[in-house]
């Protein structure tokens, strides 16, 4: 299974969606500055109070690019995964090896895994890093966010990676881009339910945004970081079940990815 | 003889209701120990789905296999087996030996074995110097080359080759024929499904014919080319006597220029009465070319010329 994952890494390092993908995270780095100033907020070295927050707030829309470009970044990576290694013939000559099909695929998947969570705290921690040097503050809740981050970019990759079994690269994009969107805009139920007050729309508006749950933990990371400059980390955020909701997804969707190529003829 | 292949009404149904079609058709074969065997048939008899099931790439409809005494789909069997598909467009950015070091380590060699192991297969594939080079950027000669040495790497007890001389030249085929037949001396099963009548002809030892998804004949390579039955002559000094001796040994003879001639005999024991008859009757014997069916004739004669059979 370590093979197959170090093989997975080190394939998708080279790749052009890879290279574009680093591409567009290094641009958005040297912007976000620029975006800071356009938001009004301005990071002062080693200063408290309006300074810290304005930091923290920083961080807090830093992280929720890198949410976003993290999970495209994964969704772009892995749309053709399996299909493509069976249709070039690939999948054929590693199956024939003597590891069951589990194994196989769990090992792809522990290789994405392992990149998206290795850019993400790159990128993550540079940014923290930069932050806290200037301010001298730790913001320590961004620890749990970043966490967060890594786990709705695992999330979006397991779902294209699972449906990668199935469905060519094309096919995939349009189901997992129509669930996005789905949920983005049925889990907006949640919102106007709870502006009126109604508890049934509120709860019908969470089940939608169950379908796709990296948008309600997306939602956390703003106030993580924001709220709790200072604060001692909460890894993971216990007790929360969302975020355990989205790891009993992820698994789900693995196994489901696991059941499906366990039964598949290959080409 | 110990089998290493034992097949028993193996079928595969592609489709479903009215529309299915079976590409393979309750197949039953067996392939001894250390044997060549070369699996023919014209496109769409079933071949590449044949040994694609025995590979564990797509799964049975219906039947039963055994390999090296395993059944189908024993994961711990496949350390023993090789695999060699037949089209593969490998698009990987890795390096020939980093690729290949890859496929040994998935037959859980140590870093020590792999490194030896992808020197010498890729000495014995012709690849000797293009360790250094990344897959994508071979040729289709060269990647059949480093198709089949991902497929010999573990030293395989049964090895399966699907169409491997395709795009090898003429070079590349006899490497392909020289590693067949070491790979046989050291006791492996190979299971050859070819177009390539000739190549098969120099290497196997039985061959079977597949059409339509069902098996046809296994035989001896030599049982289903036949005998020597026709022989081209050229003597001098060929007297009348000498040619009506001839005439009465033979089932058929055709006289041409230049003292040449073409004997059609009822057996392979007849050529040599047939060259005595020319040299007693003070005939110089210039060219004598005994002629064997190929197995592209008997080949046709089976499946029919349309593949009809």
């Amino acid at each position: 299974m370590k093979t197959i994952a170090v093989y997975t890494l080190r394939q998708t390092l080279r790749s052009k969606s890879m290279i574009a993908g680093l591409g567009v995270s290094l641009l958005y780095l040297a912007a976000l500055p620029l975006f800071s100033a356009t938001g009004g907020g301005t990071v002062t070295v080693g200063s408290a109070g309006q300074g810290t927050t304005a930091a923290a707030q920083f961080l807090g829309y830093a992280l929720g690019g890198l949410n976003l470009i993290g999970m495209f970044m994964a969704l772009f990576l892995t749309l053709g995964s399996i299909h493509t290694d069976i249709e070039n013939g690939t999948m054929a000559m590693i199956i024939t090896k003597p590891l069951s099909r589990a194994r196989i695929i769990t090992g792809r998947w522990a290789g994405y895994a392992a990149l998206m969570t290795g850019y993400v705290l790159i990128i993550g921690l540079v940014l923290w890093l930069a932050v806290v040097l200037g301010t001298g503050e730790p913001f320590l809740g961004y620890i749990p966010a970043l966490a967060l981050v890594c786990l709705n970019v695992t999330t979006m990759m397991t779902l294209t990676f699972a449906v990668s079994v199935f469905l060519p690269a094309a096919a995939n994009a349009v189901l997992v881009f129509l669930v996005f969107i789905a949920t983005t805009n049925l889990s907006l139920i949640n919102v106007a339910g709870a502006a009126a007050g109604e508890t049934a729309e509120t709860i019908i508006g969470n089940l939608f945004r169950l379908m796709l749950p990296v948008g309600v933990v997306g939602d956390q990371l703003h106030s993580l970081v924001v709220n709790s400059p200072g604060q001692t980390p909460a890894f993971l955020v216990p007790g929360n079940l969302f975020v355990a909701y989205e790891v009993i997804y992820i698994a789900a969707l693995l196994q489901l990815g696991v059941r499906a190529f366990k039964r598949k003829d290959l080409k | 003889m110990e089998a290493a292949i034992e097949i028993e009404g193996l079928t595969k149904t592609f489709g479903h209701g009215p529309d299915a079609i079976a590409s393979v058709d309750h197949l039953s074969l067996r392939v001894d120990k250390g044997e060549i065997f070369g699996f023919l048939g014209p496109n769409g008899a079933g071949k590449t789905t044949t040994v694609k099931m025995l590979a564990g790439i797509i799964f049975p409809t219906s039947g039963a296999a055994r390999l090296l005494g395993k059944p189908l789909g024993d994961v711990a069997t496949r350390a023993r087996i090789g695999f060699m598909p037949e089209t593969v467009r490998l698009s990987t950015f890795m390096r020939a030996e980093d690729w290949l070091g890859f496929h040994a380590r998935l037959y859980g060699m140590d870093a020590g074995r792999s490194r030896a192991r992808v020197k010498e297969v890729m000495a014995r594939t012709g690849l000797a110097g293009r360790a250094g080079s990344r897959v994508r950027d071979f040729s289709q000669g060269m990647m059949q080359r480093i198709i089949l040495a991902q497929a010999i790497i573990n030293e395989p007890d049964l090895l399966f080759l699907d169409e491997p001389a395709s795009a090898l030249d003429p070079l590349g085929r006899r490497d392909l024929r020289e590693i067949i037949t070491g790979l046989r001396d050291r006791g492996t099963t190979i299971f050859l499904n070819s177009h390539l009548l000739s190549e098969v002809e120099l290497v196997c030892g039985r061959v079977g014919i597949l059409n339509h998804g069902k098996l046809i004949r296994v035989d001896k390579l030599g049982d289903i080319t036949g005998p020597v039955q026709v022989v081209d002559v050229k003597a001098e000094g060929i007297s009348s006597e000498t040619a009506a001796a001839i005439r009465r040994l033979a089932a058929k003879v055709e006289f041409g220029l230049d003292g040449r001639f073409t004997a059609t005999l009822d057996s392979e024991e007849q050529l040599g009465k047939l060259a005595e008859i020319i040299t007693r009757g003070g005939g110089a014997l210039k060219e004598f070319s005994p002629r064997r069916i190929s197995l592209e004739d008997a080949f046709l004669e089976e499946i029919g010329e349309d593949g009809s059979s």
